[in-house]
């Protein structure tokens, strides 16, 4: 399915996210928070502080999924086209097209 | 119970399975075919050969001991690929674009190409991971062995003892990775072969164990809620043990460091990556198996703990479990799965401290020992290479398979993973720093590195030999010559910490504040500037730039023996050829210093940086790089980004003034326009009266005998249209000077009731003349304005003359009023006439605009041109003229004008 190529201002929302995604994670792995959760209570069946280790886990996962459809490719440094800046007013060829 | 006879057969005829899976894909990858060989899920698997038996086997039993624990060694993965915008991307592309063949070359090509750093790395990464193969054998033994084991527990090894078992195994793994691993030196170290039975590998052992926790959870267990209850009943703690502390943090360091410097890692994810955008797939594909492998091992655990006989080992449940319900043929998946993990480890480790080890020890000690002078055959330093890899594996896995012989009979095995994490961890200070800090010096990454590895030693690796050594366990009782403060697991008096805590922390604080307070204090040397540009702004360096590090003269013969000697004549050959770089000229001075740039890069691809770096320089005689152009190349990055904001600033302002000059140019056609009508009213106001001028005078010359009364009447009328002409005239004239500024319109405070009177009287002769009668309406007593009374009395009689002129009423009236308000005064006149038709409201004080009829009693006619004047005198005096509705039921003018503001507080003051 082709999708829109973000613009330059969602890109930067992009590349901040992506930045944001980890230290989220890091932040809610660190023990101050995720000993709230070690209640020694259980919820069906399963105990509490193993679903939210696993919670959070497959939200990273679906977060970095969700991003890596949206960030712009990896141009390696050689390539030239990565120079030529399209000015921003000008619509892309790939949006006209849609 | 499985025989041994029939394991070891299925374990035989597995790895024959990899080496035609290995064979297969580089017959593939060298015939170009085969596209999904070449594809981001198998790149995503191939990195999970960070899964060894360790985490297979080992999760469980950890999830058996310290609950939630095991988690945190895929946690820490997990958070550096679903970051991998900011990390292994910028890793990625500094490495492609590099060349860079190891962590160690990475390191070295990044803090100035140096080899003693090379060499310490090698040396920690080597240290680090051979007791991690030795730990592979360890799990492999122990696997045969509990699937082997009968349920009575007596041991069935046969004519096989552990050992021998080990040393097949090995010398197994040293062949595969020998003859995949060690095929030809290459450009950019990649292995489609190996990679390709490597993400088999990722393939079996997930399966393996997904089956395993399938069939324990929902097979024996009853579903995941079941087995939790069961453990319950069987009085076991199914909450996490203790709370999460300072162990859990460092777990989460240790493991994302490791999946970032681990050799074997970063041999699969960025040597052996051959496309940047499977990083896009692997960041979140990564973590998902890391998930998947790690679902099922807490109930796993729980169910073994709860059903099977106290002292059996938990580290084995994966295989135990299904073999105490009679699924042997599980139990023999799920071997293959941890036979798996073990052997991929084995493999890309041992493939990637190979190339470390030959490219950064041997190579460089060969050729400082023979100075690069010795006459070579073809690729004899290629060949140099691929011998000391092969030897080098052999030792690395001769050096596991000792360490195993050693150990055997302790549990010192079981903590050697996280050992290994924490060894290599002292790599990651550097490498972040390569990566982000441009001033990061080669001195602080060695000082920084070595000491680190001194402590790591002491306080981790150390210990580990406790129960094998008397003396080991002396010094951690009582500390080295009775120093306390020394002991290695309570450094400086840190009691009560986690042993793996401590380590971690001592070790990484001093790693990390030496290198940090070295690199601050020491200065870098030209090419270690040159590196840190090139690495931390590679996003930002402009595309042709070529570092040039290397300058001087060479004779083309002796660099294409140096290129010949590494790559092969034909890679050579190609080389040269397409440089354009004839071989045959022996004259110096003949090699463009970008094309032994390119040589020494294409050099580094084969045999790391700091030998290339070597090898070239011992060639080409000259000087070294200058600091100018390591200055040089520090600037163009800055350059580059201020010529783009130039470049940015420049196209907005020149939008700007394309708009500007469109502007002026609609506004000049549109004077240009105004022009033109102009002209052509003047022209058509003249021709008018010229043309009756001229055919009356006619008629007077030709016609003598004119009666007198008929020639005096048309004297008079030559001589009207002529006043007609000259006033007409003097309107343009005036309506001209008013227009372009005239030079004597001096501004006076003056009362504008007096000009105002003045223009009434000289009105009244012509409204007596016309029966007009001018009424006089409430005046201002005194308007103080400043202003040019000539011109304004202009302005009045202008208007009282045309309201006297252009009535038509039965009793024709004026009515004059004035008054000041809001700081303004403020004139109407008003008539009682026809009015201004509706059509020319608006357009009233435009040029040539004519209201109402032309005067059929010949009398004088208005040119259009008089309101325009004393609107535009008006307009100068800073006040407005406007038609609006009056007193009286036809015209009424009004002309507003500001009051003189000293003037008016004078008079203010005054009343």
């Amino acid at each position: 399915m082709p999708r829109r190529p973000p613009n330059q201002e969602e890109r930067g929302n992009y590349d901040d996210l992506a930045a944001l995604l980890p230290i989220f994670g890091a932040v809610l792995l660190t023990p101050a928070i995720a000993n709230l959760f070690h209640t020694g209570t259980s919820l069906f069946g399963l105990p509490l502080d193993m679903l939210y280790v696993f919670a959070v886990w497959i939200l990273l996962i679906a977060g970095a999924w969700w991003l890596s459809r949206r960030l712009p490719q990896i141009t390696p440094p050689d390539d030239p086209s990565q120079d030529l800046k399209v000015p921003p007013e000008l619509p892309s060829a790939d949006s006209r097209s849609e | 119970m499985l025989s041994l006879d029939y394991v070891i057969l299925i374990a035989m005829a597995y790895i024959g399975l990899l080496f035609l899976i290995a064979y297969t894909s580089d017959a593939f990858a060298h015939h170009r075919i085969g596209r999904f060989l070449h594809s981001p899920m198998v790149y995503t698997l191939s990195i999970a050969v960070y899964c060894t038996s360790w985490t297979f086997y080992g999760a469980v039993g950890t999830a058996a001991r310290s609950g939630l624990e095991f988690t945190a060694i895929y946690i820490g993965p997990t958070l550096v690929f679903v970051g991998w915008w900011f990390l292994l991307r910028k890793l990625l592309i500094i490495s492609h674009s590099q060349r860079i063949t190891s962590v160690a070359d990475f390191l070295s090509s990044r803090f100035g190409k140096s080899s003693q750093l090379a060499i310490l790395v090698t040396i920690i990464a080597v240290v680090s991971v051979t007791p991690y193969i030795a730990l592979q054998l360890k799990a492999i033994t122990s696997s045969i062995q509990a699937v082997t084991v009968s349920r009575e527990g007596a041991g069935n090894l046969g004519s096989f003892d552990e050992l021998t078992l080990a040393l097949g195994v090995a010398v197994c793994m040293a062949l595969f990775t020998i003859l995949f691993g060690t095929r030809h030196v290459d450009a950019r170290e990649q292995h489609p072969g190996v990679v390709a039975a490597i993400a088999f590998e990722a393939t079996v052992k997930l399966f393996a164990l997904l089956a395993v926790g399938i069939f324990v959870v929902y097979g024996l267990g009853g579903g995941m809620g079941e087995v939790y209850r069961k453990a319950a009943e069987a009085g076991l703690e199914i909450y996490e043990k203790s709370p999460f502390g300072s162990r859990w943090v460092a777990l989460l360091v240790l493991s994302a460091s490791a999946v970032i410097c681990l050799p074997r890692q970063f041999q699969i994810t960025i040597v052996e990556n051959s496309d940047e955008n499977f990083l896009r797939t692997a960041g979140w594909a990564f973590p998902a198996y890391l998930l998947l492998m790690s679902i099922f091992t807490a109930p796993i655990a729980l169910y073994g703990l709860a059903t099977m006989p106290a002292g059996s080992n938990p580290d084995m449940y994966v295989l135990t479990l299904p073999m105490a319900a009679g699924w042997e043929g599980l139990a023999l998946f799920a071997f293959i799965g941890g036979f798996s993990s073990a052997t991929s480890m084995i493999i890309v480790a041992s493939i990637a401290l190979s190339i470390m080890v030959s490219n950064h020890i041997v190579l460089p000690l060969v050729l400082r020992g023979s100075r690069g002078a010795e006459v070579g055959s073809d690729r004899d330093i290629a060949r140099l290479l691929l011998r000391s890899r092969r030897f080098s594996i052999a030792a690395l896995v001769s050096l596991g398979f000792i360490y195993f012989w050693l150990t055997k009979d302790s549990d010192a095995l079981a903590p050697i993973g996280l050992i290994s994490f924490a060894g290599v961890a002292q790599f990651l200070p550097a490498v972040l720093a390569a990566l982000y800090w441009r001033s990061a010096n080669l001195e602080g990454a060695f000082w920084g590195m070595l000491v680190g590895f001194l402590v790591w030693a002491w306080t981790m690796f150390l210990p580990s030999f406790e129960t094998s050594s008397p003396w080991v366990a002396s010094v951690m009782e009582h500390g080295p010559w009775g120093i306390a403060a020394l002991r290695p697991q309570s450094l400086f008096g840190m009691t009560g910490v986690d042993p793996l805590v401590h380590a971690v922390f001592w070790s990484l604080l001093a790693n990390c504040s030496i290198f940090a307070v070295v690199s601050v204090s020491t200065s870098q040397g030209a090419l270690e500037r040159i590196q840190s540009t090139l690495f931390v702004d590679v996003f930002r360096r402009s595309t042709s730039f070529q570092p040039q590090t290397i300058r001087g003269s060479a004779t083309t013969s002796e660099l294409f023996f140096v290129a010949e000697r590494v790559l092969g004549w034909q890679r050579a050959n190609d080389l040269f050829d397409a440089a354009g770089v004839s071989r045959s000229g022996s004259a110096r001075l003949d090699v463009p210093p970008e094309f032994i740039a390119e040589l020494e890069k294409e050099l580094a691809g084969a045999i790391g940086s700091a030998s290339a770096h070597i090898l070239l320089t011992s060639v080409v005689a000259g000087d070294a790089i200058s600091l100018e152009e390591a200055m040089r190349i520090a600037d163009e990055t800055q350059q580059a980004i201020e010529y783009s904001h130039e470049l940015e600033r420049t196209s907005q302002e020149l939008r700007v003034t394309a708009q500007q000059l469109q502007e002026a140019n609609a506004k000049l056609q549109e004077l240009h326009r105004q022009k033109d009508d102009f002209l052509a009213h003047v022209s058509h106001e003249i021709r008018t009266p010229m043309t009756s001028i001229r055919s009356f005078s006619e008629i007077l010359l030709t016609e003598q005998d004119l009666p007198e009364e008929q020639a005096r009447r048309f004297i008079s009328t030559i001589h009207t249209e002529s006043v007609r002409l000259t006033k007409l005239i003097e309107e343009i004239l005036d309506l001209s000077a008013l227009e372009q500024g005239e030079r004597e319109w001096v501004n006076q405070s003056i009362d504008g009731e007096e000009v105002l009177g003045d223009a009434i009287v000289v009105c009244e002769a012509l409204a007596r003349k016309r029966e007009v009668a001018i009424e006089m309406g409430p005046r201002a007593r005194y308007a103080p304005i400043f202003a040019n009374a000539g011109r304004l009395s202009q302005v009045y009689i202008n208007i009282i003359a045309n309201a006297i002129s252009h009535n038509e009423a039965q009793q024709p009236r004026v009515h004059i009023t004035s008054w000041l308000a809001d700081g303004h005064y403020i004139v109407e006149i008003s008539d009682n006439g026809q009015g201004i038709p509706e059509p020319y409201r608006k357009t009233i004080f435009d040029k040539f605009v004519r209201a109402g009829r032309s005067d059929l009693e010949g009398g004088y006619v208005g040119l259009g041109l008089g309101l325009n004047i004393a609107h535009t005198i008006v307009d100068k005096l800073g006040g407005t003229l406007e038609l609006t509705r009056g007193h009286l039921p036809g015209a009424c003018f009004r002309v507003t004008l500001p009051l003189d503001h000293s003037a008016r507080t004078a008079v203010e003051k005054a009343s």
